[in-house]
Formats: C-alpha cells, sequence, structure tokens
C-alpha cells in the first residue's frame, strides 16, 4: 500500500525516494502513460531511448516527444516503465503505470491510498473458459464486480 | 539532450508508412494496442505495449528507434492534466 496526501491547491500527490532523494510525484488521472519525470532524475533510472511519440496536451495541443525505457523504483520493486522527461521539477504517475492499483483520493481527508490488486485473477475469471469464483485475497468491492459481471454473463 | 538518432523526416515517412497500412488492413481487432513503426525498414511491430514491441525487437537482435502509435488513437499519450 502507498499513501499519500492531497495537497493544499487540491493535487493528489505522493513521495517517492529515488537516488537518496524525496521526490514529489502527481497522480495524474489526465495522463493515459506511465511516468513524466524530472530532467535530473534522467541518469538515476537507467533510461533507454526506444523511439518518438505524439502527445495530446490539455487544450488540444499535440507535440512529438522522445520516450524512453526506465527501470523506476515503485511500490517496493522497480518497475520497467515507458517515460518521457521534462523540464521541471515534479513527477507524474499515469494511469498505465497503476493498472494493477486501486486508487482512492478522500478530499475530505486529503489523503490518497494506492492498493495493488491482484487483475491478473480477475482478467481469468472473467474469462468464458473461466466462470468460476473469484480468488481468496480479493477485496470486497471487487468480488461484487465480480458477481455482479458473472451473473449478467450467465 | 542524448543524440537521438532520429530526424523529423523519420517521423514523416513513419506516419506516411502507418497511414497506409491502415488504408489496406482491418485493424478492428487491434484497437487500443501499440504499433511500432521503422521508418528505414518500413516494418511494422504489434505490442501490448512500448516495452513488449521492443523485447519483440530485442529478440530479433534489433535495437533502432522507432515511430509509436496506439492503434485507434491520434496520439500515444494524453497528457490532459496537470501542465
Amino acid at each position: 500500500m502507498i499513501y499519500g496526501t492531497v495537497s493544499v491547491d487540491g493535487v493528489p500527490t505522493i513521495i517517492l525516494s529515488i537516488a537518496s532523494q524525496d521526490w514529489m510525484a502527481t497522480i495524474d488521472t489526465g495522463f493515459n502513460g506511465d511516468l513524466e519525470l524530472p530532467e535530473p532524475l534522467r541518469n538515476s533510472l537507467n533510461d533507454r531511448y526506444v523511439g518518438q511519440v505524439t502527445s495530446a496536451l490539455a487544450g488540444g495541443q499535440m507535440i512529438e516527444e522522445p520516450v524512453y525505457l526506465v527501470d523506476f523504483p515503485f511500490d517496493d520493486t522497480v518497475v520497467h516503465a515507458e517515460a518521457t522527461f521534462v523540464d521541471g521539477p515534479e513527477i507524474l504517475i499515469g494511469t498505465h503505470l497503476l493498472r494493477e492499483y486501486r486508487l482512492q483520493v478522500n478530499f475530505v481527508l486529503q489523503t490518497v491510498e494506492l492498493e495493488k490488486v491482484f487483475t491478473s485473477y480477475l482478467r481469468r475469471d472473467l474469462s468464458p473458459g473461466h466462470r468460476h469464483v473469484a480468488p481468496l485475497g480479493l477485496n470486497a468491492p471487487m468480488y461484487c464486480i465480480t458477481f455482479q459481471i458473472l451473473f449478467s454473463i450467465l | 539532450m542524448k543524440n537521438l538518432n532520429w530526424e523529423q523526416t523519420d517521423s514523416r515517412k513513419a506516419k506516411q508508412i502507418w497511414a497506409e497500412y491502415q488504408k489496406q488492413h482491418n485493424l478492428s481487432d487491434r484497437i487500443g494496442q501499440t504499433v511500432g513503426i521503422d521508418p528505414k525498414s518500413r516494418r511494422i511491430w504489434f505490442g501490448s505495449s512500448i516495452r513488449d514491441i521492443v523485447l519483440q525487437r530485442n529478440s530479433e537482435g534489433l535495437n533502432s528507434p522507432l515511430f509509436f502509435q496506439r492503434v485507434g488513437s491520434e496520439t500515444y499519450f494524453r497528457k490532459g492534466g496537470r501542465r
């Protein structure tokens, strides 16, 4: 579980320790990639240039930018992620990096929680050949979603 | 900034290759997948992500940069939030 806070200006943030330094990372649900990283982090993450991508920015602007694979320390492991680099002090975490997580933002209490969920189990359970009960270890909301979808299929 | 071994003409060529490919193929079952386009060899790879395509190509001994697109989208990334 990763815990964070909602900043005074209403942004969900977590603190990540990278290369012996704490970095503020914004959970950006408007970003469908893995990571946007500050240039100073480039040499700490074993960046490998792999090509070019186009990105749609807020306001409809489209840019082309280099994309890299990086080894990113996250949730007590090293994640192989796609990243772009920008001049700025802040890490942006996108929804693709969080594809196996449940994000809970409580704006009232100004808390953020990221919990890893085992989507591979869920996907297998929802496939036509595997209509059996979800494995133990999933939390109650996951069971509810699984059962609702299974019943609608059946 | 590192030397990226990529020119603007490479991007134009890759986009042209991808546009032609889309006209000639039904890609409805590939919507949402990542596609990597090599402007020099004109080869195209499909995968679940950029990393997936890079790994596929590494197994073939290839590591030149590609132009990446998401099938069914105009752009690969959408960065509509903080900026």
